[in-house]
C-alpha cells in the first residue's frame, strides 16, 4: 500500500444524523435514538452525549433526565437510516477505485493512489459534498493501514484539535505530531483489542498505541498470539488487513459472512444461492448470540483489479418488517435482495452479508403473544437445524428451502418518525404559506 | 432500500441511468422487448419516469408542498417537489429551505446588499432572510414538481 492508504469514512451519530435531516427542530437540541421496542439507547447526538447519557442505557431510567433536560427519544427508523445508507456508500463508492462497507454507516475507501499531501484537501471536500448532497457529517480517518485508518477516524472524533475539521489524515502530519498522537492514543481503542485483552497490555505496561507499536514482537506472540503481533505491525504500517475476511472478528460491530468467489459469478442465480447460503449462516450467530437484528445488508462486488472488466458494487441493506432471529425470514429477504440489486454483465467477485440494527433477543420477548406456540416450533426447527449442520459436512448442510416466517405482534415505536424516503404517504411537507 | 413487506425496487445503477437531456437521447426511442432481464444496462428497460425526474437518484429526495406562495413559480397546494441536494443553490432557483425549524419553499434572491432571501412567488406572502447556521438555510434545490391535473 503506497499513497495515503485507506480511508475509513464513517457517519456522525449515524441513526442521529439521519433524524436531522427531516426534523431540523432537531439539530442543536440532545436526541437520542432508542432500539428495539423503545429499549435502550443506541445513537446519541453530541449535546446528549455531553448531558452524561451513557450508551446502551435503558430509556426508562433516562425518562426523568429526558424531561429535565429536554431530550428527545426516538424509536429506531431502520428504514431511513437503511435507505441513507445506501445513498452514502453509493455516493462515496464513486470517488474510490475501491470500497469495503463494513457497517451500515461505514466503509473503507482505497486511497492508495492519492497523495498524502492531497489527502486533507480531498478529505475535506468529499466530506463538504455528503454533507451538502445527504445532509450526513462524517468522520474521515486515513491511514496506511486499516487499523491506522481506524485511529485516524477515532482521532477525527474524540480529539479537539482534529473534530472541527472531521478528518484526520496520519500521512500527512509532520513526524512529531503523528507521534504525540500515537502516544496519547489509549491501547483499549485500538481496532481489535478487546475489553478481556486492554487490561492485560494495561499490566505490562502498554498502555497506548505507540507502545504496542513498539513492544517486543516475541513477547506480543507468546501473550496474545498473531493476532496481536499482527495489530503492533498495523500500527507500524504493515498492511496485514487486505483481506476483509482478516477483519479482527472481536471488533466488528456484528456479524459479518462474506467470501471471495473461485469464479466470477455471472448468473443471478447463482449469487442469490451464495447469498442465501451466508444469510443461513449468519442468522445461525445471530442466535448463537442470543441476538435479533433490525435488518440484513446485501452486498457482492465485481474485481476491482481488473478495471477493464464491468464494474458494479451491490450493496443493500434491508429493514426486516420487526426485529428477527429467524433463518427463513432472513434468507429469503437476503435472497430477495441480492436478486433485486444484480445487474447482468457484471462478474461478481465476492458476496456476503451482514446485520444491522441487533439487539439483544430477549428485548423481543415482550413483544411476542398469541404466537408463541407457532414460534417456539420454529425456533425448536431452527435449533435442531444449525445442531446438524454445525456437525454435518458442508455439503450435507441443512439447506433453507422455503420461508416460514413467523408473525410478530408490532413492536413498540411510539416515537418513530415518519419513513421519509420509503413511503409516499410519509412524505415531509415543505409549507409554502 | 425496499423493505420485507414490499417488492423490491427495480435494479439502480449507481451513476445516473438517463442523460440530462433526454429529448435528444437515442435511448429514449428503444422498444423495450420482453421482459428478459437487460443485458448489463438499463437501456432497454420500460420507461421510468424516477430516471427522468432524479438525476442524481442518491441525492434526490421528494416531499408534499402546502400552500399557495409559490403559486407564480408554478409550484400548488397539494404538488410533490423533487428536489436535489447535490450541487450548491444559485440565485433564483426554487428551493426548499428551512426557516424556524420547517421547511418552507421559496425563491432563493439576493436583497441589494447581497444578503440571501427567501423571496414568495406570490405578492401576498413574505420575505424569509437565510439563516447562516450550519444546517439550516437552504436544504435542496426543487428540480421538478408533479402536479395532479
Amino acid at each position: 500500500m503506497t499513497g495515503a492508504g485507506y480511508a475509513l469514512v464513517d457517519g456522525n451519530n449515524f441513526f442521529v444524523s439521519c433524524e436531522r435531516i427531516f426534523a431540523p427542530k432537531l439539530i442543536g437540541r440532545p436526541v437520542v435514538v432508542l432500539s428495539n421496542n423503545d429499549g435502550c439507547v443506541v445513537s446519541r447526538s453530541y449535546e446528549a452525549k455531553a448531558l452524561g447519557v451513557p450508551m446502551a442505557a435503558p430509556w426508562f431510567k433516562l425518562r426523568d433526565l429526558a424531561k429535565r433536560q429536554g431530550i428527545t427519544g426516538l424509536s429506531a427508523n431502520f428504514e431511513l437510516y437503511s435507505d441513507m445508507s445506501e445513498r452514502l456508500m453509493r455516493l462515496l463508492r464513486e470517488t474510490a477505485p475501491g470500497q469495503e462497507v463494513y457497517s451500515i454507516d461505514e466503509c473503507f475507501l482505497d486511497w492508495s493512489a492519492v497523495a498524502p499531501a492531497d489527502a486533507p484537501a480531498m478529505a475535506a471536500e468529499l466530506r463538504a459534498r455528503v454533507l451538502r448532497s445527504l445532509g450526513l457529517p462524517c468522520g474521515f480517518g486515513v491511514g496506511e493501514t486499516k487499523t491506522l485508518a481506524k485511529l485516524a477516524n477515532a482521532t477525527a472524533k474524540k480529539n479537539p484539535a482534529y473534530m472541527k475539521a472531521g478528518y484526520c489524515v496520519l500521512a500527512a502530519l509532520a513526524p512529531d505530531e503523528r507521534e504525540a498522537l500515537m502516544r496519547k492514543f489509549p491501547v483499549e481503542d485500538i481496532w481489535g483489542v478487546g475489553r478481556k485483552t486492554a487490561p492485560v497490555l494495561h499490566g505490562y505496561g502498554i498502555r497506548t498505541a505507540a507502545a504496542l507499536r513498539d513492544a517486543d514482537r516475541n513477547f506480543l506472540r507468546s501473550r496474545g498470539g498473531v493476532t496481536m503481533v499482527r495489530i503492533a505491525d498495523e500500527l507500524a504500517g504493515t498492511d496485514c488487513l487486505r483481506v476483509e475476511a482478516d477483519a479482527p472478528a472481536e471488533s466488528r460491530q456484528s456479524i459479518l459472512c462474506s467470501r471471495s468467489f473461485g469464479e466470477a459469478v455471472y448468473d443471478e442465480d447463482t449469487l442469490a444461492a451464495a447469498v442465501a447460503g451466508f444469510a443461513a449462516k449468519a442468522a445461525a450467530s445471530l442466535r448463537e448470540e442470543g441476538s435479533i437484528a433490525a435488518g440484513i445488508i446485501v452486498f457482492a462486488r465485481t474485481d476491482e483489479h481488473r478495471p477493464e472488466a464491468a464494474q458494479h458494487a451491490l450493496y443493500r441493506p434491508v429493514t426486516f418488517s420487526e426485529p428477527t432471529d429467524d433463518t427463513f425470514r432472513i434468507v429469503a429477504t437476503a435472497t430477495r435482495a441480492a436478486r433485486a440489486g444484480f445487474v447482468s454483465g457484471n462478474g461478481y467477485k465476492k458476496a456476503g452479508v451482514t446485520f444491522f440494527g441487533l439487539t439483544p433477543a430477549a428485548g423481543r420477548q415482550m413483544s411476542l403473544f398469541g404466537d408463541s406456540a407457532k414460534s417456539d416450533r420454529s425456533a425448536g426447527l431452527m435449533e435442531a437445524m444449525d445442531a446438524i449442520n454445525r456437525v454435518a459436512s458442508p455439503g450435507a448442510r441443512l439447506r433453507v428451502a422455503s420461508e416460514m416466517g413467523r408473525e410478530q405482534a408490532a413492536a413498540r415505536a411510539d416515537t418513530r418518525s415518519p419513513r421519509y424516503t420509503t413511503r409516499w404517504d410519509h412524505l415531509a411537507v415543505a409549507k409554502a404559506r | 432500500m425496499n423493505t420485507f413487506d414490499e417488492p423490491p425496487l427495480p435494479p439502480q445503477k449507481s451513476g445516473p441511468a438517463f442523460s440530462s437531456r433526454p429529448s435528444e437521447s437515442k435511448e429514449n426511442l428503444r422498444v423495450p422487448v420482453g421482459f428478459s432481464a437487460p443485458q448489463g444496462d438499463t437501456a432497454e428497460r420500460r420507461l421510468n419516469l424516477e430516471s427522468y425526474l432524479a438525476t442524481h437518484p442518491d441525492s434526490t429526495f421528494y416531499m408534499k408542498t402546502e400552500g399557495d406562495a409559490m403559486s407564480g413559480a408554478g409550484v400548488f397546494d397539494g404538488d410533490l417537489l423533487v428536489i436535489d441536494r447535490r450541487d450548491p443553490p444559485k440565485a433564483g432557483d426554487v428551493v426548499v429551505a428551512v426557516a424556524d425549524g420547517e421547511f418552507v419553499v421559496r425563491r432563493l434572491e439576493y436583497d441589494g446588499r447581497g444578503n440571501p432571501v427567501l423571496r414568495a412567488a406570490n405578492p401576498a406572502f413574505r420575505e424569509i432572510p437565510v439563516g447562516n447556521t450550519e444546517g439550516l438555510g437552504v436544504w435542496g434545490v426543487v428540480k421538478w414538481t408533479v402536479h395532479k391535473v
